[in-house]
């Protein structure tokens, strides 16, 4: 008999309905009895001292109910928490509201609650702080200059940490053997993450039962809970956090911040449910930023275009304070230094440097965008030296795939790939030598064109739990409810990744049942098992991987109640669509339902077999997965006004094997549009007062659907070894691969005018400058 | 953001000098000013109403004025603070004798900062400028008020800037439309 | 996001909104699309006392024939102009600079006596009612009166409306078949707003000699401006490339371009000229 097949299908998400018809509740939708509001003042300035804070008048506003300083609730809150673990590094107290002294533009000075949101805005107006300002830092290599202001004088200077690596073979002899040696300055601009929906909270207590529920936008409701119950002081079991439907996060809810807390401490004093909703401009001021590094790259290459060594230094620029992971994530570049390729020899160094800046953090890629960038650049910067094409260079230094696993110098594993054939197959799906044809001529006319090539590989699926700081492993619960329904608890959290979907497809099919039988719960610390989150392209690969399991365990009961109602052994019991029967009597059929009601009526138990249909598995995965790709952009510049049309865009990935392709398609488009983001657009600008210019959507330039180009998409399926379905994750692998590529294609256009390299964003005007002639571009 | 631009008065320099170190003169001046106290040293107290259009803030706060070279070049510092953020500038102007009369050119640089600062910065420059005109405008009236005064002997009026900007204004679309083209 | 508190009216009738605008002067804001006002008071930018929304007043919206002219309300929505068969027909310009304006949210709101009279030195239309030519009628406390476009705008945000007046409608003289005109624009990409926008509009004689010329630029300086120099030189001239690209390059001339974090003076500078070239060659290409 067919087995219903889901897997593998294209089937549009369930989630889908509730979004687009506004049908769905995320943190804003929650509306309680009697709920506060909360207003944060923030500071309106880069690095300053408080002299003074004059709440009276707030106060005495009807409707206002608290004024909260960082002075009155010291020693209340904890700090916000950090993570990120590792010799030597710096950690500031990084308090919930700034005491004495505030150390980025929009910092919590004051939090002030009262009946609803306008009084508490217009109390906000009124609170009177007094500043002095100090000398503000933003730039990361003034920060480390001699006599730059220090942020946290407590701490001696600005630099956090610093971190030295050298793997593999010996890099000096490295140096000393090549033939050629290129030298490049990257830099990897700062961003804003702008998640659709930004940040929010909601707290209610019941002092009867002593029990505190937080709604929060957040990818890791459980991990927030064990943090906020420290940081209120709670214990960790009478704390719900619920993460309704979370509108993005790109790493930026990957965290634990201030006003979640704030918003929990606040409902328990006041025994009244509080929410805070954030706006746009507060999300851009007070949420984290993503990458900002500065890479000061050193490659060793022969003659031929073989990288005998890499060395990077590796200028991270942190903020003014840790949040979550903002130290662990420079490291992440180190790790993944070796890219796609054989280079016998890698050294890095990274300073981690405190800056009068919002934290930068975990955004989609985190670290890894930057290491792909430093080698697709130097990549295309060795072919442009030696004279090579930039596919050759590529092709030169990949491991082949009896290679696999690969060591890297770096000291990870790859696990399986073939570099070269998805290569290969994007140049096919491009034309590539068509391309390059059309290219010389329309040179010849003075045209600016050009193509760029990013091979990638990412670490994905993270992660063993050795190497993270808080658990790599991945919960899943699987029920069949008596009535044959199958409710599926996940520990991941996903908010747009769409394992509603994929993770009903796979239990539908190991169960045989229909998918809209399956449903998919997450992100409630009551209802679901302990888990780790959603990030890092871990949540299908690891928290797929748990639900794979977990339906294993169940399948396993059911065959043996289907046996014992059969009355047959339970080898002898076939297997159909959503039911049992005896192989001896094809007669005899029971049905799912039937199965089902039975372990619950539990009026008679197989041997040695316990009421009820479910099972719980936590999966602790050995490795990393590695999964690669290469992208290929086609861009045109008018060489009049500098702007960049993307004429075409061919994505190859290979994320091992794949439950949705339609999900996976979505993943590497919504990828592409972040990473051209980067690439063309996107910039956070503090001016040298520490003043945030790109704190709006009319400032800050993210893509909108007119700047997207077609995406031509198309897959390799190398599966993984590390777990039992081959997945490896996609939830990164656009942001990684796409802007190196765009990046090279544009530089490649302006190759004949005598350019090198340009930092993103490669706006109009910072190409216009360059077709000027103006080095200062 | 940078801002630069000069602006001449009929009027020696000297006089003009005059009218830029009184407090008087300066709050009439300056546009937006509600209140100026001079807190000695060159600093004076100030409550402004700036903006542009829809634009509009209250800011309080400082304004400091120091002579570098007496009857030259004078320092300009400014800084403000409302709800909407914090506005500030710094520069230098200078005075210089024309046939006419003299010459101001000035020099600075002006700042958003907090709320504002990102919204408001694609109008900073242009509305800085729009402010020092109405400045050097409202100051040429100014001393154009004291050489009537002077010559008529009759008492001073201290002209009414709000006033006299439309009036230019209108003057000038009525002339435009009569003469333009 | 919170607005402060407001006093909000919506009057039935001009002379009703006029009223409040002469009760409440300073304190008192219009809101007719609200595509930059809303924004700016959720951002606590703009704290008026008053908001008088002129969205209930009937028979502010509508686009006519009425001789030479078209006539359209300033309660018109940009799609409604966008759309226009009278504009299109009449009025190409308009209808072309319409369809660039921010996106289909913003222009199913927007208006274009708001866009007008908000007086964005960014904004598209202040550049294509220079370019047509039109005339501007304002009603205030003391009857209405007629304003020509290019006096209209006066500085950064800063029209020659006075206090207590209300823009009302815009005219502007109807294309004839000699007519060419088109909209060029550069836009800064994160507000859709235009770094550069230049609208230009040809009359030629049978010899596609240049009869009759006007052209608007936006984005560069303080206000929306007619380029005069541009002007003077093809004004009776056959229209060449070379006259084209002569003409372009007075594009910016005796305008101080701005400069801020979205782009240089020189860059602004620049892209009026290339604007302008690109403006003239696809009026002309147009028939």
């Amino acid at each position: 008999m067919d087995k219903r097949k889901y897997v593998g299908e294209a089937i549009p998400r369930v989630e889908d309905r509730r979004l687009v018809t506004g049908t769905s509740h995320y943190v804003d939708d929650i509306r309680l009895p009697e709920m506060l509001h909360m207003v944060l003042v923030r500071s309106p300035y880069g690095h300053a001292r408080i002299n003074r804070i004059e709440t009276a008048a707030a106060e005495a506003m009807p409707g206002v109910v608290a004024v909260l300083t960082g002075e009155a609730i010291r020693g209340r809150i904890k700090s916000i928490p950090c993570a990120s673990e590792m010799e030597g590094l710096k950690v500031p107290e990084h308090p919930v509201l700034a005491v004495e002294r505030v150390r980025y533009v929009g910092e919590p000075v004051a939090a002030v609650v009262a009946k609803d949101r306008y009084t508490a805005q217009d109390a906000a107006d009124r609170l009177e702080v007094e500043y002095e300002p100090l000398e503000v830092v933003v730039d990361v290599e003034r920060a480390v200059a001699p006599g730059a202001p220090v942020i946290h004088e407590e701490l001696g200077d600005n630099v956090a940490f610093v971190l030295r690596f050298e793997g593999g073979e010996a890099l000096k002899a490295a140096f000393e053997r090549a033939d050629v040696v290129i030298e490049q300055r990257l830099v990897n601009q700062r961003l804003h993450p702008v998640a659709m929906e930004p940040r929010g909270v909601v707290a209610e207590y019941w002092p009867g039962e002593d029990r505190l529920t937080v709604w929060s936008s957040t990818q890791i409701p459980h991990l927030l809970r064990t943090q906020l119950a420290m940081m209120v002081g709670m214990a960790e079991h009478r704390v719900r956090v619920i993460a309704p439907e979370v509108g993005g996060g790109f790493g930026s809810k990957l965290n634990v911040y201030g006003e979640e807390a704030l918003v929990a401490y606040l409902a328990r004093e006041l025994k009244k449910p509080v929410k805070w909703v954030e706006t746009r401009r507060e999300n851009m001021m007070s949420t984290i930023h993503g990458r900002g590094q500065i890479n000061d790259v050193r490659v060793a290459v022969t003659r031929d275009g073989r990288v005998l060594g890499l060395e990077v230094r590796i200028l991270s620029d942190l903020g003014a304070y840790h949040q979550l992971l903002t130290p662990g994530i420079p490291p992440l570049t180190g790790l993944m230094l070796s890219g796609p390729y054989k280079i016998p020899a890698i050294g890095y160094e990274i300073v981690g440097v405190f800056t009068n800046a919002m934290s930068t953090d975990a955004y989609r890629g985190a670290g890894r965008p930057e290491a792909t960038y430093v080698l697709e650049r130097v990549m295309d910067l060795i072919a442009r030296q030696l004279e090579m094409d930039p596919v050759e260079v590529r092709v030169k230094n990949f491991p082949q795939p009896e290679e696999f696993p690969y060591e890297t110098a770096t000291g990870l594993a790859y696990d399986s790939g073939d570099y070269e054939a998805a290569l290969r197959k994007a140049l096919e799906v491009v034309e590539y030598e068509k391309l390059r044809q059309e290219q010389a001529e329309r040179r010849q006319r003075g045209e600016l064109m050009g193509i760029g090539i990013s091979s990638y590989v990412e670490i994905c699926a993270l992660g063993p739990s050795a190497a993270l700081p808080a658990g790599g492993w991945e919960s899943a619960t699987v029920r069949v409810e008596p009535t044959g329904k199958v409710t599926v608890l996940t520990g991941a959290s996903p908010h747009g990744q769409g394992q509603e979907t994929s993770f009903a497809q796979l239990v539908a099919d190991e169960l045989g049942v229909p998918l809209e039988d399956v449903y998919v719960v997450h992100g409630d610390t009551a209802v679901v098992p302990y888990g780790i989150g959603t990030f890092g392209s871990r949540a299908t690969a690891v928290g797929g991987t748990a639900v794979y399991e977990a339906v294993q365990m169940v399948k396993e009961k059911v065959r043996s109640f289907a046996a014992h109602l059969l009355g047959v052994d339970w080898e002898e019991v076939e297997e159909g669509v959503g039911e049992y029967r005896s192989r001896r009597d094809p007669e005899r059929v029971v049905s799912f339902q039937e199965v089902a009601q039975a372990a619950y009526l539990a009026k008679s138990l197989p041997p040695g077999v316990t009421p009820g249909l479910e099972a719980t598995y936590f999966f602790e995965p050995s490795n990393f997965t590695f999964p690669f790709g290469t992208h290929v952009a086609v861009v045109d510049i008018d060489p009049e006004t500098g702007e960049v049309k993307i004429r075409r865009y061919v994505a190859v990935d290979d994320c091992g094997r794949v439950i949705n392709p339609l999900l996976v398609e979505g993943q590497i488009h919504g990828g592409i549009v972040q990473a051209l983001g980067q690439a063309l657009m996107e910039e956070v600008v503090y001016d040298e007062w520490g003043q945030l210019l790109s704190g709006d959507l009319s400032s800050y330039a993210v893509p909108r659907a007119g700047d997207v180009p077609w995406m031509e998409t198309a897959r390799t399926e190398t599966p993984t070894t590390v777990n039992p379905m081959g997945i490896k994750g996609v939830g990164e692998a656009g942001t990684i691969g796409a802007t190196p590529a765009i990046v090279n294609a544009v530089v490649d256009a302006l190759a004949p005018r005598g350019v090198r390299h340009v930092d993103m964003p490669l706006t109009p005007e910072k190409i216009w400058r360059l077709l000027q002639g103006d080095a200062k571009a | 953001m940078k801002i630069a631009g000069k602006h001449t008065v009929i009027a020696e320099r000297r006089e003009v000098w005059q009218l830029l170190v009184d407090p008087e003169v300066l709050r009439r001046c300056t546009p937006g000013v509600e209140e100026l106290r001079a807190a000695g040293d060159g600093r004076y107290e100030v409550v402004m109403r700036l903006g542009v259009g829809a634009v509009q803030g209250r800011y309080e706060g400082r304004i400091r004025v120091e002579p570098e070279v007496p009857e030259v070049v004078m320092k300009l510092e400014v800084e403000g603070r409302g709800p909407q953020g914090i506005v500030r500038g710094k520069g230098a102007l200078r005075l210089e004798e024309e046939n006419e009369g003299t010459e101001i050119t000035y020099e600075g640089e002006v700042q958003l900062g907090g709320p504002i600062a990102s919204v408001g910065q694609r109008m900073l420059q242009s509305t800085a400028r729009m402010l020092a005109g109405q400045f050097f405008t409202a100051l040429a009236a100014e001393a154009a008020a004291r050489q009537r005064a002077q010559a008529t002997g009759q008492p001073l009026q201290p002209p009414k800037h709000g006033i006299f900007r439309n009036l230019v204004r209108f003057l000038w679309s009525l002339l435009k439309r009569w003469f333009g083209r | 996001m919170i607005p402060s508190a407001f006093d909000y009216y919506a009057p039935k009738t001009v002379a009703e909104a006029v009223a409040l605008l002469q009760q409440y002067g300073e304190e008192a804001k219009v809101l007719a699309g609200g595509q930059s006002l809303l924004p700016l008071l959720k951002l606590r930018l703009a704290t008026p006392r008053v908001v008088v929304d002129l969205g209930r007043i009937p028979d502010l919206a509508y686009i006519r024939q009425d001789g030479n002219e078209v006539a359209i309300g300033a309660m018109t929505r940009h799609e409604t102009v966008e759309q226009s068969e009278v504009v299109r027909r009449h009025c190409r310009l308009l209808a072309a600079t319409a369809a660039t304006i921010g996106d289909v949210q913003v222009r199913n709101r927007g208006t274009i006596g708001g866009s007008l009279a908000h007086a964005d030195p960014a904004g598209d239309f202040p550049a294509a009612v220079l370019a047509a030519e039109a005339r501007l009628k304002v009603v205030g406390p003391g009857g209405e009166r007629w304003i020509a476009a290019e006096d209209f705008f006066v500085d950064v945000m800063t029209t020659a409306l006075d206090a207590g007046e209300i823009l009302t409608e815009i005219r502007v003289p109807v294309d004839s078949a000699h007519t060419r005109s088109a909209y060029e624009k550069v836009r800064q990409k994160a507000s859709g707003f235009a770094l550069c926008g230049v609208a230009v509009r040809l009359q030629l004689d049978e010899n596609r000699r240049c009869q009759g010329v006007a052209v608007g630029v936006t984005g560069v300086g303080a206000k929306a401006y007619r380029a005069r120099a541009v002007e003077e030189v093809l004004r009776g001239e056959a229209l060449t490339e070379t006259v084209v690209v002569a003409a372009a390059e007075k594009a910016a001339q005796g305008v101080e371009p701005s400069e801020d974090a979205q782009a240089s003076a020189a860059y602004r500078a620049h892209l009026a000229r290339v604007c302008t070239r690109r403006a003239l060659r696809r009026a002309l290409a147009e028939g």
